[in-house]
Order: structure tokens, then C-alpha cells, then sequence
């Protein structure tokens, strides 16, 4: 169309500052969006909040700046006529746009007019104009946009600075604990306590499967909320690991998440008497005769055959049959379930021993008098998980039972 | 339809016009070219001046130029509206029956001089309502037609207030534009003295004809005003009404009464001839905010406050104009 060739020579600078300012409403939007974004993400503790934020930057650049320029900045003819007007043609152009099609004297001296002033009109009049309130609000926008959401989000990205929502509830104050892991009945025979920070602690010598695992001691200080390191309870040589004070069975313990201060013992009873001390003991050394008369002294041990002591010639029923052979002592309940120990009648004792104990000792909960009695009745009535003890004696039965526990 | 003759014949007459004019008058431009624009427009004009400094002489000038018939009308108290439209008179016959018969009165011209408007009662002035809207006058219920063109220019005293009585607002909305004459430069004094010292007489020539005015209106009437242009002019107006939609908050401050339509009527027809003087084809915004202060200075009704603070009216349309401006202008 003829007026478009007209108005070419404007057409390019009122464009050029169209998409100028439509950039510059876009740079706005998209920092508004940032901020937006930052602060949502910053306060609700979402830490993709920055990539989120510099992604929507660019979508509400474009989402603006588009619109803006297609249905605001482009300019029409009757923009670029106003425009070129206001430099002095004095309406000349926008009234020729109207009159556009009208062919009458007075329309043809107008247009003629019109041309003849625009013509002598320099196209350098037209100045892309940027108004300084808009370059201002771009600047701000970007400065405290753009820029303190993307440093928001990206130190908190960072772990420098807490969520928004923890900021606005205040600095939590963390109380510290004492935890404390102590040891009930094994102190004088050695059963310890280990401790490791390493829950999944695997041996790596058979022959030693707590190498590596230091003695637990002292209380020590947990934060609010963290945990305590984990330990193992080991009972000493003649002992067994019956539980934790606070009712956990398992030996190996790690607590998480302490909320408060925390004091348990580990709970071990006497399960039998040191091989040497037995030697002494001259009951042992009679009954130890009949038991080499009736057994084999390779197969003392109820549990594994591999174990037998040679010193202690013990006269445990390796097959179990020989225990019908014996006396009361000498039966299959007089065993040896590793080098080092003698589980004979002593058991008994030990075991009476240990249950008056408990009965008497004010500090354990009935729950947990309770839990050891049951402990050492399935103990008592051949609950063994480990032991394979060949003998059918109440001795056979005890030295599978102890094997189990005993050696984890 | 306009045509390059037209077109020609309007410049070259408005140049005659203003070149004539000048041999009597001298300075005083703007009243001049309001006056004229006023004329070629087809508007009434009130003329507002101090004693001495040209009215009167202007307006005889202009009966002169535009070699029309010209009445004077001296307003005073006393004179009736009979006076001014004519009256039915009784005569006799040569038989000696009584008949009526109607005579004339001056504003049976093309060209009045209403001096001294407000000295007369509003029951003279309004006689000079329907002339100067309908061009009729009805005497007796009969009507009658007055030759166009016709124009009413009316002067008035700022000062001297004591006897006289303001023109109604239904009849200075009549009036297309109101100038205000003021007084001669010191040039111009010197030269309105040596002028006269030589002699009183007029010397201004005819520069067109009546029908020539009406061909000249009727080209000026096919300038084109665009939308834009044309909606900036209403806006203009509607923008001195206080209660109005596009009430400027000057208009709230001090006026009280806005103008009428006929000032939107008013200010296109002027910049039309306006343009046209200047040699343009189409209506600027320039034209609307030069004229708007002739068009609307007394149609709009100033409230105490504006009284009290001693803003004119003028003041109030420059307040008006710059606010509708910074709102509505183009770019």
C-alpha cells in the first residue's frame, strides 16, 4: 500500500523503539516473576527454586514483551502519522489517513499538503524515546527482581541461609542430650560395651569380629534431633547379652533422632565359669574322669566339634548318648561350649543366681524381670538358633542355646 | 463541492481582508482575526474593551471591507426592543383607511454593531436571541428573515459596571467567540495617533462581497477534521464541566457551570476557517487550543472560589487545556 511506503522511512526507528520498550516491559515482568518465584521457592523451602526462577524469567520476558510489542508497540500507519505529526506536520498525516479513498479537491490538496510537509521532514526527527520512568522501574526491577531473587534462591541453593519459613518462625534452639550406654552385671568379668559410627560394621576378622570397634565410655553429647553413635554390646567371657535397659533386645544399637537425654545398661548375666577356674575345682576334676571314660574328648563341645579344647579333657557327651552313662554332674548338662568356658552345673547356679538378682534388683521394670525370665525359659526348653549340640542333656541344650547368643 | 478556485479565491479574499482591514485598524491582530474567522464562520462576536481602543472602529472597518450593509445600535437603558427589531407602524392610505405596516428596525443589516450591549435591559438584549440564532425576527407573530450574512458584533465596558446589566448565559452562548481588546502597544499608539492626526476618515476598501463570505464559509466548511482531532476538540469542551465524565479537576475548582455544545459547534467551524487562513488542509490540534480561549472564555461560569482568587477565566481554560493534554493528547 502506498502509505506504507510513505511512512518506510519512520517505520524502522518507531519499530526499533516498539520492541525497545516491549523488551524493557518484559525485562520488568520477567524480574517480577523471578522475585515472585525466589521468594515462593526461598519460603517454602524449595530448593529447585532457582533454576525455576531463571526459567520463568525468560518465560515472562517473552510472554510480555510478544503481546506487547504485536498488540501495543508495532507500529500502525496511524501510529507512525501521530507520531510524525507531533514533529510539526500539525495533523497533517493523521487526517490524510481518513481521507484515504476520498478523491475530492479538497482531499487531494490535503494528501498533496500532507506528503509535500512530510517529505521535507528529516526521518532522523523521529527519536526513539525511552521515557526515563520506564528505564527506572527497568532498573529497579532488575536490581531487586532479578537480582536479590536469583541471590535468594541461590544461597539458599547453597545452605547459606535457612528457608524462608524457618526464618520466619526464628532460629530454633537446639538443646543438647547425654547419652549414655552403661554396663549392668559384667563389669568385674569385662563385658563391654563397643561403639562405632558405623552401623553396618561388618568383621573382617572372623576371629575378632569387633576389630576395629573401640570401648564405649563416657556419656557423650547429642544435639537435639541427631544421633547417638551406635554401639554393640559384648559380653564378656562367661556372659551373655540379655537386652538393654530400655527394653531393646538386640545388642547392636544405634538411636536415632534424640529427643532427650538417654542412660542404658546393658544387661548381662553369668552364664558360666572359666575353664581354668573349673580345672581348680575338684568337683569338676571328678566328674571330669567319668566324662573321659564315657566320651570322646574331640566331641566335649555340644556346639562344634572344631572347638574342642585340648587341655581341658572335658567329658562332655559328644555323641549324647554317654550321658545316661554319667552321673547327675557328668551328664550331658556338664558341657563345654568353647575353650574357654564350662557350662555345667554351674548354669544352674548361676542362673538361680542370676533370677535372684533380678528379683531383688529394684531397678529393672517388672516388664523387663519379665522379658529375662522369659529369655532364659526359652533358653531353658532347647531354643537353640545356632547350637548344634549332639547331646539331648539339659547341658546340650544350654550350650546350643548359649552358642547362639553368645558369639554373634 | 470545492474547487482549486475556491480554494485560491479563499486565500487571495482573506488576504485582501486582513490587508484592508489593517488601513484602519491598526495592531489589535488576534481581534482581528477572531473577528474575521468569527465572520467567515458565521458566528456573532462580543467584543470586550475598555473605551478607546477600536472597537467600534473595527466593526464599522469590517461593514466597510466586506462592503455590507452596516446598523449601529447605541444600547442605553431606555431603549426598548421595538427599537431594535422594528415595530408595526399605522399609516393611512390616500384613501385614509389605517393599515399596519411594519418598519424595519436597524438589525435588518448584514452587519450590526451592538455597542455597549450591556448597558440595555435584558427584555432589549434578549430581543436579540432569535436574530442571532434563527436569523428572524418576529414582530407581531409575523417573522421575517434577515439577509445573510448576518452577524451580530456586540461590545461591551469590562469596567464601569454601575447601571449596566450582564448578558444572560442563553445569550452570550449566541456569541461564537468573545475577544477581548486590549489595549494598544506603545507602537501602536503612536501609530493610531499619527494616523488620526491626519485625518478620521476610514479609508478601508470593500475586499469581498456578501456572497463571497458565504462561498468563502462554504469552502471552509469541506476542511477535513480528523477523528482524533475531532474528539480532542469535544473533550476539550466536555472537560469544563465539573460533573462531567471528563471533568478536569480545574473544572471541579472552579467552575460551576461548563460550556454548552454550541462552544464544540463553535470551535470546529473556527478551525476549520482557521486551518484554511493558515494555508492547511485539515484541522490541528494547535488550531482547537488557540481558539478555545475566544469560544470558551464566556460560556463557562466561574464559581466563588475562583472569584475570590481572582482567577479568570482565561486562567481556568489554560488549566483545562494543559490537563486535557497530559490526558488525552496523542503521543
Amino acid at each position: 500500500m502506498e502509505k506504507n511506503n510513505l511512512f518506510k522511512k519512520y517505520h524502522r526507528r518507531i519499530a526499533a523503539e516498539g520492541i525497545l520498550k516491549s523488551l524493557l516491559y518484559g525485562l520488568i515482568a520477567g524480574s517480577v516473576l523471578v522475585l515472585i518465584t525466589a521468594l515462593l521457592s526461598w519460603f517454602f523451602g524449595f530448593k529447585g527454586g532457582l533454576w525455576l526462577s531463571i526459567g520463568l524469567f525468560f518465560v515472562g520476558l517473552a510472554a510480555t514483551a510478544l503481546p506487547l510489542y504485536f498488540f501495543k508497540f508495532r507500529p500502525t500507519a496511524k501510529a507512525i502519522a501521530v507520531r510524525v505529526d507531533a514533529l510539526g506536520l500539525e495533523e497533517r498525516l493523521l487526517t490524510m489517513l481518513e481521507l484515504e479513498g476520498d478523491d475530492s479537491y479538497i482531499a487531494t490538496r490535503q494528501r498533496e499538503d500532507a506528503i509535500h510537509a512530510m517529505n521535507s521532514l528529516d526521518s532522523m526527527l523521529v527519536k526513539i524515546v525511552i521515557s526515563a520512568l520506564l528505564i527506572g522501574l527497568v532498573g529497579v526491577s532488575l536490581v531487586f527482581g532479578f537480582g536479590g531473587g536469583t541471590t535468594v534462591s541461590a544461597l539458599y541453593y547453597a545452605d547459606v541461609i535457612p528457608s524462608g519459613m524457618e526464618l520466619l518462625e526464628g532460629e530454633k534452639t537446639y538443646f543438647t542430650f547425654t547419652v549414655n550406654y552403661g554396663v549392668s552385671s559384667g563389669e568385674e568379668t569385662g563385658a563391654i560395651v563397643l561403639w562405632t559410627d558405623d552401623l553396618a560394621h561388618t568383621a573382617t576378622d572372623l576371629n575378632d569380629p569387633f576389630a576395629g570397634l573401640t570401648p564405649f565410655s563416657g556419656p557423650v553429647s547429642v544435639t537435639e534431633g541427631e544421633d547417638a553413635p551406635a554401639v554393640y554390646a559384648v559380653p564378656a567371657t562367661g556372659y551373655a547379652f540379655v537386652g538393654w535397659s530400655d527394653g531393646v533386645t538386640d545388642p547392636y544399637r544405634k538411636d536415632t533422632n534424640v529427643m532427650g537425654s538417654l542412660n542404658v545398661t546393658a544387661m548381662f548375666v553369668p552364664v558360666g565359669l572359666n575353664v581354668e577356674e573349673l580345672q581348680q575345682d575338684a568337683y569338676f576334676n571328678q566328674n571330669s574322669q567319668s566324662g573321659q571314660n564315657g566320651g570322646d574328648p574331640s566331641n566335649f563341645d555340644g556346639g562344634s566339634s572344631s572347638d574342642a579344647p585340648s587341655q581341658p579333657s572335658g567329658n562332655g557327651n559328644g555323641d549324647g548318648s554317654d550321658s545316661e552313662d554319667s552321673d547327675s554332674h557328668s551328664s550331658g548338662n556338664q558341657q563345654i561350649i568353647d575353650s574357654n568356658h564350662y557350662y555345667g552345673d554351674e548354669f544352674g547356679n548361676s542362673y538361680n543366681d542370676a533370677q535372684g538378682r533380678l528379683e531383688s534388683d529394684s531397678n529393672l521394670s517388672e516388664d523387663m524381670k519379665g522379658w529375662i525370665s522369659d529369655y532364659f525359659g526359652s533358653i531353658g526348653t532347647g531354643g537353640s538358633q545356632n547350637g548344634e549340640g549332639e547331646g539331648e542333656g539339659e547341658g546340650g541344650d544350654l550350650g546350643g542355646g548359649l552358642g547362639g547368643t553368645t558369639q554373634p | 463541492m470545492v474547487t482549486e478556485k475556491d480554494i485560491n479565491q479563499f486565500s487571495e479574499q482573506c488576504k485582501n481582508i486582513f490587508e484592508q482591514i489593517s488601513r484602519d485598524v491598526v495592531g489589535q491582530e488576534p481581534v482581528v482575526q477572531g473577528t474575521v474567522i468569527a465572520m467567515i464562520a458565521g458566528g456573532n462576536v462580543l467584543l470586550e474593551g475598555v473605551p478607546g481602543v477600536g472597537k467600534t472602529r473595527l466593526v464599522r472597518t469590517l461593514g466597510r471591507v466586506f462592503s455590507l450593509p452596516f446598523s449601529r445600535i447605541q444600547f442605553t437603558p431606555d431603549l426598548m426592543p421595538a427599537d431594535v427589531t422594528g415595530t408595526n407602524i399605522i399609516v393611512k392610505d390616500e384613501a385614509g383607511n389605517s393599515s399596519f405596516s411594519f418598519q424595519p428596525g436597524p438589525i435588518f443589516a448584514n452587519i450590526i454593531l451592538a455597542d455597549e450591549i450591556n448597558r440595555a435591559t435584558p427584555k432589549t438584549q434578549s430581543a436579540l436571541l432569535e436574530a442571532m440564532q434563527e436569523h428572524t425576527v418576529t414582530v407581531m407573530g409575523v417573522s421575517r428573515k434577515l439577509n445573510e450574512p448576518f452577524f451580530v458584533l456586540a461590545t461591551q465596558n469590562p469596567i464601569e459596571q454601575d447601571g449596566t446589566y450582564p448578558l444572560p448565559e442563553a445569550q452570550m452562548d449566541r456569541f461564537m467567540f468573545k475577544l477581548l481588546v486590549p489595549d494598544p502597544s506603545l507602537d501602536e499608539l503612536m501609530k493610531i495617533v499619527n494616523l488620526t492626526q491626519k485625518t478620521m476618515e476610514e479609508v478601508a476598501d470593500a475586499a469581498c462581497t456578501g456572497e463571497e463570505l458565504l462561498r468563502m464559509r462554504a469552502t471552509a466548511n469541506q476542511i477535513p477534521v480528523a477523528e482524533e482531532v475531532m474528539k480532542y476538540a469535544m473533550i476539550m469542551v466536555a472537560a469544563t464541566h465539573p460533573e462531567g465524565e471528563c471533568a478536569t479537576e480545574a473544572a471541579k475548582k472552579y467552575i460551576r457551570v461548563g460550556a454548552s455544545p454550541r462552544a464544540g459547534q463553535a470551535i470546529i467551524s473556527a478551525a476549520k476557517v482557521l486551518a484554511l487562513i493558515k494555508g492547511r488542509f485539515n484541522v490541528a490540534y494547535s488550531d482547537l487550543t488557540e481558539l478555545a480561549y475566544p469560544t470558551l472564555r464566556h460560556r463557562i461560569k466561574l464559581n466563588f472560589e475562583a472569584v475570590a482568587e481572582r482567577i479568570s477565566a482565561d486562567d481556568v481554560i489554560k488549566m483545562v487545556i494543559e490537563e486535557v493534554e497530559k490526558k488525552y493528547k496523542k503521543s
